[in-house]
């Protein structure tokens, strides 16, 4: 997967997921699958949510761009239900969620979401607070730990049966724990995770993007011509 | 068993990933940090209990209790916790001491109303400021003025009327809700002084029960809640204390674990049926033949206590054959008393005054029995001569009884009450058979037509198995322990001339209240001022809705007691006209049945109506100038006093008033001030009072302050007036109080007499059990036998059947409609009050609901939750229904005080209440039957109204 | 299995429970008061047999099976608990409007609430039968809630078993209320985690009894450890039996236990008494506390007639508390005279 270098698009223009910018930025459909419930960290989540019922969403849009200071990923999936925790849903249901996630050290594993002493980290979008991302890290399910509320930026839409979500961030970032850095023309692994809130989906009950390296996807920055 | 979490953990580290291999190999593909650092693990995160623990935190303590409020379980302690100087939470101070180890202590008095006494005190119904109408009356349209502004504009008006009409041109409607302190103080020193009458309402809600005036000389005797525990047969009859005495309900289920039984008389299986041994489901306002039918059996079955009958009753005294009045003295002997009755000895063979009789001589008054006298309590053949030489058959009481009650069997009773034959017989054996039978009544017994019937024959019970006055027995209501303080601050022109503590100087004090009332005008009755002026006359006296047995019309009834002059403070029509009503301490338009209709008629006539009033309310929202009072945590005050919790309890000013809000005291003190200076600034002086006594208005304040010793802002002085001046409080000093939680065991009890708790010496360490004085040292009893008194016979008595207690039909009161509505005061009001609080309406169902059997719902296609239509001749209103298998069929049940301002439409149950008048509440000038208010007047009733429902759509 | 050195529990005397929801309301404004909370009782009382709250919560799953086997549940809805209506009090008192409008709840009509059939029951009149049933979080020695959730945010006290939603770890994941057997954890919607009954711990920290036992006014509530022989707690559980878990089928080993309720005698068909049926139908009863609660209530009544007959019994003085104090089993501090974190400081 690469992203696309965009000369002169600024932040605001990649946070919409309908700016002119995205035309010109390849989409690539992902296929998700869900977390096993074998991994689950707890039986009554398992007995919740057995083998095969995790991951109701199948397949997402993806299309990376950066534009020399900041990355953005713009995310579409089909969702008929919009769940936003909003006064007058079932509030029983979740919010829908998506997530970019990154091995925040050699050999994190993606499927639990990290392991002891090895995190993974996540740019953390969520329909209940829809322009306000998070950066998280987790070591395991249901490990996950908010670092940060500023760095992630975000922007979602439900529209036409879809949601249509951009979740960004600078490129080069001070230190903090777990903060991935993304360098222009070189790559990183990365997935991506979508939580379907009406199907009750929450904490490591997600789908997510198995890809080719030992689960992760790859991603080629396109270098700053 | 191992932890789930061990090994969950275990299979995150190793195996399952392993197993799945999913560990990543990133040789080709590294990712880049920014940082490498890990987050920190597994924070320990413990803020969030710091969070609760700051919840639970305040600035100070006060204490207080809920003084203005007619709360009849008589007080509890509450510690008021302050922050930023508002109450936001109050929690029971519980400190009280045991009476003696024998019985439980009163820990921790209180329930859910007062434990949201601040979200009430705070609620968005709270008035904060001086109010004037600008919408037509009870449309809810309001401005803010100031207090200047409301003080300038009624002190006007007072004036205007006082100057031309006087007294009469006005009076103040008079609610419960008051404190036994310096607000009721500042009610009845304003109006007395004023010259204006005041309403009483104790008969009026029902609460008066006349039938243990004309029994026991006392229309509310009891005694503390603990000697309920004592009791081994305990029956609660047509009340719900689980619901309506919660801080003493206690007693009752403890009474069960001492061994005790635990027996409930009422229609539906309600709250107070759940905890019983036995409930008796009778059929509405058939209580009386259930009553005297177990008296039946207690006689037949010879489980009566002969000794203390012929001691204690009027039940062997003698009574004329021909006339079916007592024999008295007057008969026989040429200038003898008339309130002189005799029994007939069975070795003289010859009648024998009663030493108990009201006019025997005083100083040889008493029930005891010489050693040679030989009271037959059913003499045969016993005659006497009259004064006209003619010789008269004699019946003692007894013997009319037992003939009386051939009429209740049990068969007959059972096909009357419903409650089959059997349970009959055993209630009445277990009642007779027990060491000690408490009858407590509930007020609803003065709340349906015949309850005087009702109470007379559940005395009746109590009387023949000798249990009033024992231990643990008898039969009681609801009882105050009186500051005699309090009467005195409110009635006496200075009462701070009388000596504190000197008892020589506060007795007759005392005394001469009685006399000072008469020419003062004070209470009238509320009820007959309703029946009269209220726009309920015909409704009140609609024979339909009687009693059929009648040979008169009601009114004819009425209009004799008028005529003979047997009805005191009779409010006339002078009073129907009113220029200025004043409403405090309560909401008569939801108090007295048809209520609403004073906006029709005396509320109309008024040019001007003040409230003074904590909230808005029904009858706020047809007054013209709302002036907000403080709270009860807001003000000094001490909490009306009942005798179950024998602890005085005092209301501190814990915090300052909400907005502007003042104490009654400090409102009519300012107003006061305004009328004395505008009655100057006019050159006003004499004027009149109700009863026609001339005053000097330009001296109104002077008198009113207590020659100015009493400031506005000084209330505190009658606090310890009350203190200083009260049996009931003799040594109990301010500070010891505010020391102890503001809770202290009475020292003593009133002498205020015949009434209330004061039939029996006090004991600190003992709980207190109702009439010692007759039972034990034999003093008679406050009526005119100076016996408990079964038998009256007044005039109207004789004619309606009534001279020895019966049972009689309920009415269809209403007209004639399917259904039985019965009322009774909820766990969750005390009256109005709180009805409209948010978090206990939340623990209902939010709206007005009444309480259905399913069998009658569905026959009315009428599903739980639907709105009804309750109606019957007097129109409807609309509440929710909930189906409750637990009522009776044929009886709906809803609970009191809804604000019409709930229901959809607009109006209360009470709107369709016609409160029927009891024809022999028109009796009066009869011995210690006596027609004035708070002893023997017209009762307000509601629980006999018959209705039907329909499905409502709006 | 617990992990923690003691445990305290409560006892409810069900025969002197009296529905006066003094204990709600304690709880309510001592704790739920915030913004978020409104809708939360972590003290309720229902009237038995009746759905309760939530609507029907013994029929929404959770807990364990009898191999202990965590059994999938439902997350309870606001609907179902009850939500805090609102009240157009403004508009009532000044809105101008007069008789044509009255205190109405604001939007949909309700159809459930924490207490909405109370005093309602089952059975035939005149054999109608109810009774109060009080219930906070049963602090439980296996608590299916910790066990459910899946970042460990729910905290077991080592030194008394309380347990608590860690609300700093909690991501409001709502397992642990589906996981809750008697559905006694409320979802916060606005701080969006998970919340539930204390047992005061503030309180029990400074040897205060629970805000809901402290201040029932029918004295129902026992507090103690349950090892602690010379209690009310031990002496009622374990002594004399009396006391029973609700629906210890569950298996979460609850920590609150009731003394059941005896009931008025019953009506044969003609209004006779029967004595022959007991008015609560005795499988109601086995339903909710197990078979064992027909020993509890003979013992119940064998003591409270040998109570009668000779003035004596243990477990009826126990019952009766002469001294209110001894009921909380040493957790009897005045609050009044407990120093806490003074509000000005806090706030």
């Amino acid at each position: 997967m690469k992203a696309t270098y965009l000369r002169d698009t600024p932040l605001t223009g990649l946070l919409d997921p309908f700016g002119e910018a995205w035309s010109r930025v390849n989409t690539e459909t992902l296929a998700l699958s869900g977390t096993p419930s074998a991994l689950q960290p707890t039986a009554a989540v398992r007995v919740a949510f057995p083998e095969g019922t995790i991951g109701a969403i199948r397949s997402a849009e993806l299309a990376v761009a950066h534009n020399g200071s900041e990355i953005a990923f713009r995310l579409r999936w089909a969702d008929a239900s919009m769940n936003t925790a909003a006064a007058g849903e079932d509030d029983t249901l979740f919010p829908d969620g998506a997530a970019l996630l990154f091995p925040a050290a050699p050999g994190a594993p993606l499927m639990s979401m990290g392991a002891p002493g090895k995190p993974v980290t996540a740019w953390y979008w969520r329909a209940d607070e829809p322009d306000r991302g998070r950066h998280v890290s987790a070591q395991g399910l249901g490990s996950s730990d908010t670092l940060d509320r500023e760095l992630v930026k975000v922007a979602g839409v439900h529209r036409d049966g879809h949601w249509h979500v951009v979740i960004a961030r600078a490129l080069a970032v001070a230190k903090g724990p777990a903060t991935v850095r993304l360098v222009p023309g070189q790559a990183t692994p990365f997935s991506l995770a979508i939580w379907e809130g009406g199907h009750r989906e929450r904490a490591g009950i997600k789908a997510f993007a198995m890809g080719q390296h030992d689960g992760w996807h790859e991603l080629i920055l396109d270098p700053q011509a | 068993m191992q932890s789930i979490h061990a090994t969950r953990r275990a299979f995150l580290r190793g195996t399952a990933i392993g197993a799945l291999g999913l560990a990543l190999d990133l040789k080709t593909l590294r990712p880049v940090f920014a940082d490498a650092r890990l987050p920190p693990e597994a924070r320990e995160y413990t803020g969030y209990r710091d969070v609760y623990r700051r919840k639970w935190s305040w600035d100070r303590i006060g204490v207080g209790t809920h003084s203005c409020t007619n709360c009849a379980s008589g007080g509890c302690s509450w510690n008021l916790y302050v922050r930023d100087g508002i109450v936001w939470r109050e929690e029971q101070g519980a400190p009280y001491t045991q009476t003696n180890a024998s019985v439980p202590d009163y820990n921790p008095r209180g329930c859910q109303k007062g434990a949201s006494a601040s979200a009430l005190y705070r609620s968005p119904a709270r008035i904060r400021y001086p109010l004037k109408r600008v919408g037509a009356r009870g449309e809810n349209r309001w401005k803010r003025i100031s207090w200047d502004e409301a003080f300038d504009e009624i002190a006007a008006q007072l004036v205007d009327t006082l100057s031309t009409r006087g007294g009469v041109g006005g009076y103040c409607e008079n609610g419960n809700n008051s404190d036994f302190g310096p607000s009721w103080i500042a009610m009845v020193r304003f109006f007395n002084q004023l010259g204006m009458p005041i309403t009483e309402n104790f008969a009026s809600t029902g609460d008066l029960m006349t039938g243990a005036t004309l029994v026991l000389g006392n229309p509310v005797p009891g005694g503390s809640s603990d000697d309920w525990f004592r009791s081994d047969y305990f029956v609660n009859w047509f009340g719900n204390p689980m619901s309506t005495r919660i801080p003493d309900a206690h007693f009752i289920t403890e009474m069960r674990y001492r061994g005790g039984k635990y027996v409930s008389v009422t229609p539906d299986f309600n709250p107070s049926a759940i905890h019983t041994d036995l409930w008796i489901g009778v059929r509405p306002g058939t209580d009386a033949a259930l009553a005297l039918a177990a008296c039946r059996v207690i006689i037949d079955e010879d489980l009566h206590d002969v000794p203390y009958i012929i001691e204690q009753t009027d039940l062997p005294l003698l009574i004329r054959e021909d006339t079916r009045q007592f024999l008295r003295e007057s008969d026989v002997i040429e200038g003898g008393r008339r309130e002189c009755f005799a029994w007939w000895d069975g070795r003289k063979r010859a009648v024998v005054w009663s030493a108990s009789s009201a006019q025997f001589e005083q100083d040889k008054r008493t029930l005891k029995l010489g050693p040679d006298d030989q009271v037959e309590l059913e003499p045969r053949n016993a005659r006497v001569t009259l004064l006209s030489g003619e010789t008269v058959k004699l019946s003692s009481a007894f013997t009319l009884l037992r003939r009386n009650l051939e009429d209740y069997d049990a068969n007959s009773a059972a096909r009357i009450t419903g409650v089959h034959a059997n349970v009959i017989r055993r209630f009445a054996r277990e009642f007779a058979n027990a060491k000690a039978a408490k009858i407590y009544m509930g007020a609803a017994a003065g709340k349906i037509l015949h309850g005087e019937l009702v109470q007379r024959a559940t005395i009746l019970m109590c009387a023949l198995t000798g249990n009033n006055g024992r231990v643990g027995g008898g039969w009681e209501e609801m009882t105050f322990w009186e500051l005699d303080g309090k009467i005195l601050s409110a009635f006496h022109d200075f009462p701070s001339d009388l000596v504190p503590g000197d008892m020589n100087t506060i007795y007759p004090a005392l005394m001469g209240m009685g006399a000072q009332q008469a020419a003062s005008p004070a209470f009238i009755s509320g009820s007959l001022l309703m029946l009269l002026n209220g726009g309920t006359y015909a409704e009140q006296l609609n024979p339909a809705y009687n009693d059929p047995t009648l040979r008169r019309t009601p009114e004819e009834f009425l209009k004799e007691g008028i005529a003979k002059g047997e009805l005191h403070n009779v409010p006339g029509e002078e009073l129907g006209s009113p220029d200025v009503i004043f409403n405090m301490f309560g909401n008569p338009f939801r108090h007295r049945r048809m209520g609403e209709r004073l906006g029709r008629t005396l509320f109309a006539k008024a040019r001007l109506v003040v409230d003074l009033t904590l909230r808005m309310d029904d009858t706020a929202r047809h007054s013209d100038i709302l002036l907000p009072t403080a709270g009860p945590y807001e003000k000094l005050g001490f909490k009306y006093s009942v005798s179950y919790p024998p602890y005085l309890h005092l209301a501190d000013k814990a915090v300052e008033p909400l907005g502007e809000a003042k104490s009654d005291w400090e409102i009519l003190s300012l107003l006061m001030q305004r009328v004395e200076a505008e009655a100057r600034r006019r050159g006003v002086r004499t004027v009149k009072t109700y009863r026609g006594v001339e005053y000097d208005l330009s001296q109104a304040y002077w008198r009113f302050s207590d020659k100015g010793r009493i400031g506005p802002h000084e209330d505190e002085k009658f606090m310890r007036l009350i203190l200083a001046l009260s049996p009931a409080t003799q040594g109990i000093t301010m500070e010891e109080l505010r020391a102890n939680k503001g809770v202290m065991r009475y020292t003593g009890v009133s002498q205020m007499g015949k009434m209330w708790c004061g039939t029996s010496d006090y004991r600190p360490d003992e709980p207190l059990v109702p009439y010692q004085d007759y039972v034990v040292r034999k003093m008679p009893w406050p009526t005119s036998t100076g016996r408990q008194q079964f038998y009256v016979d007044h005039a109207i008595y004789v004619e309606v059947g009534e001279t020895l207690p019966v049972h009689k039909q309920p009415p269809r009161s209403g007209g004639d409609f399917p259904l039985v509505m019965t009322c009774g005061h909820t766990r969750w009001s005390v009256h109005t009050l709180w009805r409209d609080v948010d978090i206990l309406l939340r623990l209902q169902r939010g709206e007005p609901v009444i309480f259905v059997n399913p069998d009658d719902a569905a026959r009315r296609g009428l599903a739980d939750h639907d709105y009804a239509a309750v109606h019957n001749d007097l129109g409807e209103f609309v509440a929710r229904v909930k189906l409750t298998p637990g009522m009776q069929p044929g009886q709906v049940h809803i609970f009191h005080a809804w604000l019409a301002t709930q229901h959809v439409g607009g109006r209360a149950s009470d709107a369709i209440t016609p409160s029927p008048t009891r024809v022999t509440n028109f009796a009066g000038k009869h011995g210690h039957m006596v027609n004035e208010v708070g002893w023997f007047d017209l009762s307000g009733n509601d629980r006999d109204t018959r209705v039907d429902l329909r499905k409502y759509t709006a | 299995m617990n992990t923690s050195k003691r445990q305290l529990a409560m006892v409810m005397d069900l025969n002197k429970c009296i529905g006066c929801q003094t204990c709600t309301v304690a709880c309510k404004t001592l704790w739920t008061g915030d913004e978020g909370m409104e809708h939360m009782w972590f003290n309720t009382v229902n009237t038995l047999p009746g759905k309760g709250t939530p609507h029907g919560w013994e029929d929404m799953g959770g807990g364990f099976d009898a191999e202990g086997n965590a059994v999938v549940g439902h997350i309870p809805s606001r609907k179902e608990f009850g939500e805090a209506w609102k009240f157009d009090h403004e508009g009532s008192y000044y809105g101008g409007k007069g008789d044509a409008s009255h205190l109405a709840i604001a939007g949909e009509p309700p159809t459930w609430g924490p207490n909405w059939d109370e005093d309602q029951g089952e059975g035939e009149f005149p054999n109608t039968h109810y009774f109060y049933m009080p219930r906070i979080c049963n602090h439980c020695t296996h608590p299916a809630c910790k066990e459910a959730c899946p970042r460990d945010a729910i905290d077991k006290r080592e030194e008394d078993g309380i347990v608590t939603v860690n609300e700093d770890r909690c991501r409001g994941y709502r397992f642990c209320q589906a996981a809750c057997p008697y559905k006694k954890i409320y979802f916060n919607h606005q701080k969006k985690v998970s919340q539930k009954c204390l047992f005061c711990f503030p309180r029990i920290d400074n040897g205060v009894a629970p805000a809901c036992a402290r201040q029932c006014p029918g004295r129902v509530r026992f507090v103690g450890y349950r090892d602690d022989p010379e209690a009310p707690i031990w002496k009622l559980v374990e002594k004399w039996k009396v006391a029973l878990p609700l629906h210890p089928e569950y298996g979460t080993e609850p920590n609150v236990f009731y003394v059941p309720p005896i009931g008025p005698l019953s009506f044969d068909q003609d209004g006779d008494i029967d004595e022959s049926t007991p008015r609560i139908p005795d499988a109601y009863l086995i339903r909710l506390f197990g078979p064992s609660v027909l020993d509890a209530l003979a013992t119940l009544k064998a003591e409270r007639e040998k109570k009668r007959a000779t003035g004596e019994s243990e477990l009826m003085d126990l019952l009766i508390a002469y001294e209110w104090k001894d009921m909380f089993g040493g957790f009897d501090t005045d609050p009044s005279t407990v120093s806490v974190v003074k509000w000005t400081n806090a706030s």
